[in-house]
């Protein structure tokens, strides 16, 4: 029996994660050390061991979900703040997919006033692109015959139910661009960008992500300023006439019957609701 | 009815005339296990959450996405996962 202090399983778990998160050269915690075992390997060697480990796994996953950060940042940067993204919002899952959620809202806090605060909305759109790629199937498909023989005098209190992979993300940056240049696959992120210069004030982008069938997502940019608000209400789930309202705001002569086919035959509905 | 109203039913009886169409399952593509390359896998299988996690090459479990009919013309190919 050991004669050092006991700790409960809670206290020793506590003071286990919190040294798998610290530092690499932080002093390591003298009452945990004392509760590792010592036969061949020292005790806070095996720590290192097992905290380098949680280190590169988190880091790996963040890379692979946002490469587009990662080359924008450079490899130090990357690491750096990532690690410092792990101490904040660290896993709560078995499953690492879900550790990117926080990192752009991270991001726009940790940029906030400086000259990269772009960085947070590439994230946001690289993160969007991960959930399309994962997100559920269609629960069933737009009943196109069912929609057009809706009373016409209801037709503005219809809903529809966005498809589970559609995102929107808008940004007063030109996101799509910065996006397209820098998620390429050569990606060790030391390599010259490949893009030509963007101009960061070149203006704002709107990209519409969602996947094409159970394979493939899609993502592509939404130009017209009408277009972008109809999709904005339709996608977070507003009525019709909330969406028309919103586009003919900007552009009196938007044309609702060509709008509404694209979305259609884009598939972004699963679904309609009468009100 | 007012015009909001007109223009709206409008479109939505629109929709049929237009052959406006919702996206089923891709009947082009087909799942092909067995070539991809490590990190260029499309989506979830074999434990992982998604695209591009795939750790080796050619790893029987992992799969793409090719136009329907090629899977089996490629080396290695196969439409279904290994075991």
């Amino acid at each position: 029996m050991r004669t050092s202090t006991t700790l409960s399983l809670a206290e020793l778990q506590k003071r286990f994660a919190a040294a798998l998160r610290a530092d690499a050269d932080a002093a390591v915690d003298p009452l945990l050390l004392a509760q590792l075992r010592d036969d061949g390997i020292a005790p806070a060697r095996r720590l290192a061991l097992y905290r380098r480990n949680v280190h590169g796994n988190f880091l790996k996953v963040l890379a692979l979900e946002f490469p587009a950060i990662r080359r924008l940042g450079g490899l130090d940067w990357f690491d750096h703040i990532g690690l410092e993204f792990m101490r904040e919002h660290p896993s709560r899952s078995g499953d690492l997919h879900g550790i990117g959620a926080p990192f752009a809202a991270f991001l726009a806090r940790r940029l906030a006033g400086t000259a990269h605060a772009w960085f947070a909305d590439v994230a946001a759109l690289e993160w969007a692109w991960q959930e399309c790629l994962v997100a559920a199937e269609p629960q069933g498909s737009l009943d196109v015959a069912a929609l057009a023989g809706v009373d016409a005098a209801r037709a503005a209190d219809l809903r529809f139910e966005p498809h589970p992979a559609l995102r929107l993300i808008e940004s007063r940056w030109p996101v799509f661009t910065i996006w397209q240049a820098n998620r390429g696959d050569e990606g060790d992120g030391e390599t010259a960008h490949r893009d030509a210069r963007i101009d960061l004030d070149s203006g704002g982008e709107a990209v519409l992500l969602r996947r094409c069938d159970r394979l493939q997502a899609e993502a592509r940019r939404c130009g017209q300023p009408a277009n972008v608000r109809w999709l904005r209400v339709l996608v977070g789930g507003g009525t019709l006439g909330e969406a028309w309202d919103a586009a003919t705001a900007v552009a009196p002569d938007f044309d609702v019957a060509r709008a509404l086919a694209n979305a259609v035959s884009l598939g972004l509905f699963q679904g309609f609701r009468g009100s | 009815m007012n015009t909001k109203t007109a223009l709206l039913a409008a479109a939505l009886g629109s929709l049929l005339a237009a052959g406006a169409q919702a996206m089923g399952p891709d009947e082009n593509s087909e799942k092909c296990y067995g070539v991809a390359k490590a990190g260029k896998n499309d989506c979830a299988a074999n434990g992982h959450g998604c695209a591009a996690q795939a750790k080796q090459d050619a790893d029987p479990k992992e799969w793409i996405s090719v136009p329907k009919g090629t899977c089996e013309k490629i080396v290695g190919g196969s439409l279904t996962p290994a075991k």
